[in-house]
């Protein structure tokens, strides 16, 4: 056997030696183990002003599923906590639990809306957004009532209710589809701000989400949109246009008010140079319910013609609530910005914002009103 | 790997003289099957010896015996004798080597008188006793297509390869392999289409091999195969006849062993282990189908068991929202972490795979669905493990079994358990790991020579069609590039003469 | 070292076509993942054109290349330092590439230990870490250069079937983010192609490997087709992320290519990154196994060591190192200190060479 093949074998026996030193200092700890039947997955967490000391400046608490044999028997428990920001609140909640709590798995957080007008919401977003493991499909919702009404509600209501109830309003409803990730595009990006749900609980206990507040430039809740002007700021920024939309007519005297449907559309809003947003928004929508005095197919025309006026006052109206709160949640600045090579942020605010017109196009089209007609054609 | 000789004492070459002769055929008669007699009255001429056991003693009573007495005043020479019988595949010899070899193999020494250094050699071999008559082939079965299979018998493997090359170059060259057993080894290829270095590759290492008894024809495997560390087959193994006819038509070398059902064939491929014979018998676009979930099988059975672990243990993210219910509620009550409750149920599929290939075969089927459902249903209703992990364990356990070459899902059963174990130490880094480490070894290992993972690496793009998806027949006209054989066209297909039908040619 | 032409076994060479991939996955690493946010420090939005730059100079740089291999007796540096400036002296300039290529080694060693740290492990040693993936580059390149193509075929091969994901961010993205063009001047696109230049490094190596690949007419257009293809991904990696994170959430983010997978949703995996790192991994080894080849390679060829020796030597130096390198601080050092000896490597020392090379050569025929 000559030198290489005793050196081969010496190096394969170091090679072995680390590996096997790998394996027994790696099985030794388990501290690194998340097992999965060992941790409690956090499904909603929410934060909202706690007292004024300095160990309690934040309010927070944790729902998470209590997993079980079988599904039937899916429970929810909260676990509240105070703190002294986010990811102290949060490791002082999980000091109350048996279990290692994780955030991988979140899928709501909730923000108490006396919380977001008076302190912002800066430092908890900017804390819970650079934890790795939030996922960006996270959803962001205000809630008017104060968070342990609103926790003890949910854990009396089924396991996902509360994503499910806002993912189906953002996909089938008035609600803009937002996630982690838009929400985040719009609060750092400059030129646009940020728009969040808005849930409160009717008089009869049940949990809606109805409003959009917006978050000004101090990462303040400013303003807050009522179902009606939420669905405004949809049509804009969301591809799909799928809503019911009541709409009041008016004609000869007669008062009366129909629901539209939309189906498609496509809508546009660019700038030009001189101070003047242009809004091009083009709706292919059926008619639901109408009043008895309309007769359908004739009045196809003056429906439309109803309609567009109502979408150009009610965007007028909308802009002009923009530019006197100085928030800008359809991210107009931002197209500003996008032709201007010098577009300075504050000036473009200060000047320029206030004094901008809206000029909008809408076409709509009624393409259908159901199997039911009034006349023969 | 080549073993080395390790014969050190080399016996020196005796004097040919008839003491020697006589030496042997006095040592033979210590068996008591050895015969050594003479059909004449006076016992002065014709001795015959032979083994009893290895002879057809039909043609000896009822052919050989005859023309001897018949004429045994007349006989007056050996070579008189040799024309007096009506036997073919005679020889007069003095070689005592060749005479001891022949003696053991069934040929029958006829010496004129008792000591004479020369005599007659005629083979009378009993060929068919104690081998099978057929193979079924039933260790890889296929539903459509000929479940013609080789048996034990070299003559007979010879046999049913020659009728699938009719007319055609097909050479067996003939090696004896083995100090004891003397083991006939033929090598089977295309003159004219196989590449000669591999033919010569062959004969070399059969050449160098040093061995006692030589039991199968995977024995030969393991020791002339390029890299004796791997887990990985370096020799395709078949017992079916029209499977090594496909190997032998695209330029392989196959190598038949006597006594053994299976031959070798090579350079082999690792794609060559995935395929069946069954899909050149079905149409391409199912073969190609069938061939991709065999595929998929492979790297589910592979990667299934450690996902779980590195998922349920490090990942707990990865899991969608749906799943987490049925997967936490089932782990609830387990005690063990997903490491153990994954080796636990592994070692009872392996425990139930070995106990059943022992069997016997009555019992078997009633152990097997006492294993597999009894066992399985009690461990999760007393919570040793949880039932989805049951479930994953039986599909990957059942999708080892798509492999075609009972070598190769060996192999993958056994890749799995370092993967669970990295699994469970690194989580998805020992994963991606282990597979990085056995991308690395499959790059390192050659089948004679030839690379184990062409056409992937080195990329020949031409050879493509016939490793994941099987192209049809009218493109798979060419033998593979990576064989290097002579000839590159297998047949050239003629172009369609149906008459065209569609809405152009009304 | 003789002045012959030392031949390497023919059955060890290469086809060209392998130049496409060993070019192209050496030089994707770990840069790829935090590229986008360095280089839009200075040119913003505009940063893409210093990636067109950056990746075109290249170019300019391969065709230097080829003609100063071409000159060497090996076909390699090491002979060609050998040739020219005599044997000491030679051997001092081969090691400042021994030392680029160690730091370029460390670096994306110990880059890829805290990605995984950051975003999957926190609790886990990063020694241990950095072991496994040691036993990991030893096995590889104990195969030899053969071991390492494969490597590195497959490495560009599996990515790509993860790069199609990024199809998941078209929904959310808008751009206009790349608008308004050209608002920048020259001299801050210039200082993003220099943050972006250690993404481009790596395939240095080429100037040991070379005599391993076969000669040929196509050995030229694969080289300079695996530049294209890597400054192509760059280029669209870019446009992607400046269209889905606008240039104040890009301030925030350190790996916007990671964070750019956590949207992707597919059925049966809700958190795609995971998946992402762990084949990154795959990405990875390329680089490494090349630098740690080239040095194994280098160090044979000047003090003639035995390369298993100086492969576990570098192997157990690159892990106390980086032990050392606790923090994202002295990680940065390490970047600065490698983008710095690039820069003077591409932009001066090969050039110059080039030139040196040249006129000795336009001397030498002269003569004749």
């Amino acid at each position: 056997m000559n030198n290489s093949t005793i050196v081969n074998i010496f190096l394969r026996k170091i090679f072995k030696f680390i590996l096997s030193f790998i394996l027994l200092t790696a099985l030794a700890g388990c501290s690194r183990y998340r097992v999965v039947d060992q941790i409690k997955m956090v499904d909603i967490m929410g934060f909202e002003q706690g007292n004024n000391s300095a160990d309690s400046k934040l309010y927070g608490g944790v729902i998470i599923h209590e997993y079980s044999m079988g599904k039937e028997e899916d429970v929810l428990t909260s676990i509240m906590s105070y703190g002294k920001s986010a990811t102290q609140t949060l490791s002082q909640i999980n000091q109350k639990s048996p279990n290692l709590l994780e955030i991988g798995k979140t899928q709501v957080i909730v923000l108490g809306a006396d919380f977001a007008k008076e302190q912002g919401i800066y430092e908890v977003v900017h804390s819970i957004c650079r934890n790795a493991k939030i996922g960006a499909n996270l959803k962001i919702v205000i809630s008017e009532e104060p968070l342990s009404v609103f926790f003890k509600k949910l854990t009396e209501l089924d396991g996902n209710f509360l994503p499910h109830l806002l993912e189906q309003n953002m996909i089938h409803n008035i609600l803009p589809e937002s996630n982690m990730q838009t929400f985040l595009y719009n609060f750092y990006g400059i030129g646009r701000d940020a728009y969040i749900p808005y849930s409160t609980i009717t008089r009869e206990g049940d949990i809606v989400v109805k409003k959009l507040g917006v978050i000004d430039q101090n990462s303040k809740l400013k303003l807050l949109l009522e179902e009606e002007e939420a669905t405004l700021i949809k049509l804009i920024q969301d591809q799909s246009k799928e809503i019911f939309f009541p709409v009041p007519i008016e004609r000869d005297g007669k008062e009366g008010s129909i629901t539209l449907k939309s189906l498609r559309g496509k809508s546009n809003l660019k700038s030009n140079h001189h101070d003047i947003v242009l809004l091009r928004l083009k709706l292919d929508t059926i008619i639901l319910d109408y009043p008895e005095w309309i007769k359908l197919p004739d009045d196809y025309a003056f429906l439309e013609k109803e309609i567009k006026n109502f979408f150009k006052k009610r965007y007028q109206e909308l802009f002009k609530k923009f530019q006197d709160n100085h928030v800008d949640p359809l991210g107009i600045g931002d197209i500003y910005r996008s032709k201007n090579k010098n577009w300075n942020e504050k000036d473009f605010y200060n000047k320029r914002y206030p004094n901008l017109k809206l000029e909008s196009t809408i076409k709509i089209d009624i393409l259908q009103s159901g199997v039911g007609e009034d006349t023969y054609e | 790997m080549f073993k080395q000789k390790e014969n050190e004492e080399k016996t020196k070459k005796k004097e040919i003289t008839g003491n020697d002769l006589a030496n042997i055929i006095n040592q033979a008669k210590k068996s008591s099957d050895f015969t050594s007699f003479s059909p004449s009255i006076q016992e002065e001429k014709i001795f015959i010896s032979y083994y009893i056991s290895l002879v057809d003693s039909e043609i000896i009573q009822k052919v050989l015996l005859p023309s001897i007495i018949a004429k045994i005043d007349e006989i007056q020479s050996l070579t008189e004798l040799e024309a007096i019988i009506p036997l073919e595949n005679m020889s007069v010899t003095s070689d005592e080597k060749d005479i001891n070899v022949k003696l053991n193999r069934g040929y029958i020494f006829i010496q004129f008188y008792k000591n004479d250094s020369k005599g007659l050699l005629i083979n009378l071999k009993n060929a068919e006793t104690g081998t099978r008559q057929s193979n079924d082939t039933e260790n890889e079965f296929s539903v459509v297509g000929p479940k013609v299979g080789f048996v034990e018998n070299l003559q007979t493997n010879i046999f049913l390869l020659r009728q699938k090359f009719v007319a055609s170059n097909l050479v067996f060259e003939e090696i004896t392999v083995g100090d004891i057993s003397k083991t006939k080894i033929a090598i089977a290829y295309l003159d004219g289409i196989t590449n000669p270095q591999y033919i010569n590759t062959v004969k070399e290492r059969l050449n160098s091999v040093n061995l006692g008894v030589v039991y199968d024809s995977s024995h030969i495997d393991q020791v002339i195969t390029d890299n004796s560390f791997s887990v990985f087959p370096l020799f395709l193994s078949t017992e079916r006849v029209d499977r090594a006819t496909y190997c032998l038509e695209l330029g392989q070398v196959a190598i038949l062993c006597d006594g053994s059902p299976y031959i070798i064939t090579a350079p082999s491929t690792l794609f060559d282990f995935f395929i069946s014979p069954e899909d050149y018998y079905l149409p391409w676009v199912m073969g190609s189908f069938l061939r991709i979930i065999r595929i998929f099988s492979v790297f589910f059975s592979l990667f299934s068991t450690a996902a779980y672990v590195a998922i349920l243990t490090f990942h707990y993210e990865v899991i969608p929202q749906d799943l987490l219910g049925p997967l936490i509620g089932s782990r609830i009550n387990v005690p063990f972490p997903p490491v153990l409750e994954v080796i636990f149920l592994e070692l009872t599929i392996e425990l139930l795979r070995e106990a059943g290939a022992r069997l016997p075969t009555k019992v078997g089927q009633t152990l097997g669905i006492v294993g597999g459902i009894v066992i399985g249903q009690a461990s999760v209703e007393a919570a040793l493990t949880s039932s989805v992990l049951l479930i994953v364990v039986s599909l990957s356990a059942l999708a080892s079994f798509t492999t075609p070459i009972f070598k190769m899902s060996n192999t993958i059963r056994l890749i799995r358990f370092p993967l669970i174990l990295l699994a469970a130490m690194w989580g998805g880094l020992g994963i991606i790991v282990g597979t990085i480490i056995i991308l690395a070894h499959l790059m390192r290992l050659k089948s004679l020579g030839n690379p184990y993972m062409v056409p992937f690496y080195p990329f020949r793009i031409k050879n493509l069609g016939d490793t994941i998806i099987r192209s049809s027949y009218d493109r798979s006209k060419k033998r593979p590039d990576y064989l290097r054989t002579l000839k590159k066209f297998r047949f050239k297909p003629n172009p369609k003469k149906d008459i065209k039908e569609g809405l152009d040619n009304e | 070292m003789s002045n012959e032409k030392i031949k390497i076994r023919e059955s060890l060479t290469l086809s060209p076509f392998f130049l496409f991939f060993l070019i192209h996955s050496s030089q994707t690493g770990i840069g790829m993942l935090s590229m986008q946010r360095d280089i839009a420090k200075y040119a913003e939005q505009d940063a893409w054109i210093g990636i067109v730059i950056a990746g075109l100079y290249l170019h300019v740089l391969f065709f230097m290349l080829f003609k100063i291999l071409a000159s060497s007796n090996n076909g390699d540096v090491i002979s060609l330092h050998h040739q020219y400036f005599g044997k000491i002296f030679g051997n001092i300039l081969s090691m400042v590439f021994v030392v680029y290529f160690f730091l370029l080694l460390l670096l994306v060693f110990r880059s890829y230990i805290e990605i995984l740290q950051i975003w999957v492990y926190s609790i886990v040693a990063p020694w241990e870490i950095g072991l496994v993936i040691t036993v990991v580059i030893f096995y590889i390149v104990l195969g030899g250069f053969r071991v390492i193509a494969g490597i590195s075929f497959w490495s560009t091969l599996i990515p790509i079937i993860l790069v199609f994901i990024l199809g998941y961010t078209l929904k959310f993205s808008h751009f206009s983010n790349l608008q308004p063009f050209f608002n920048h001047n020259i001299k801050e696109i210039l200082l993003s192609s220099k943050e972006g230049i250690i993404s481009f490094v790596g395939f240095e190596t080429v100037l040991l490997f070379f005599p391993f690949i076969k000669k040929g007419r196509s050995t030229k257009r694969w080289a300079h087709l695996g530049l294209l293809f890597t400054t192509l991904t760059y280029l669209i990696l870019t446009v992607i992320t400046y269209a889905f994170y606008n240039q104040g959430m890009l301030k925030y983010i350190i790996w916007p290519t990671l964070s750019m997978t956590k949207i992707v949703q597919v059925p049966f995996i809700e958190r795609f990154e995971y998946i992402f790192i762990f084949s990154w991994l795959l990405v990875v080894m390329p680089p490494m196994c090349l630098c740690i080849w080239a040095i194994t390679r280098s160090l044979k060829e000047m003090l003639n060591i035995k390369s298993s020796f100086s492969l576990t030597g570098i192997l157990v130096l690159v892990n106390i190192l980086s032990i050392l390198l606790i923090d994202r601080d002295s990680i940065h050092f390490v970047k600065k200190a490698t983008t710095q000896l690039s820069i003077y490597i591409l932009f001066i020392y090969i050039p110059l060479l080039f030139l040196y090379v040249i006129v000795k050569n336009k001397i030498q025929s002269n003569k004749k």
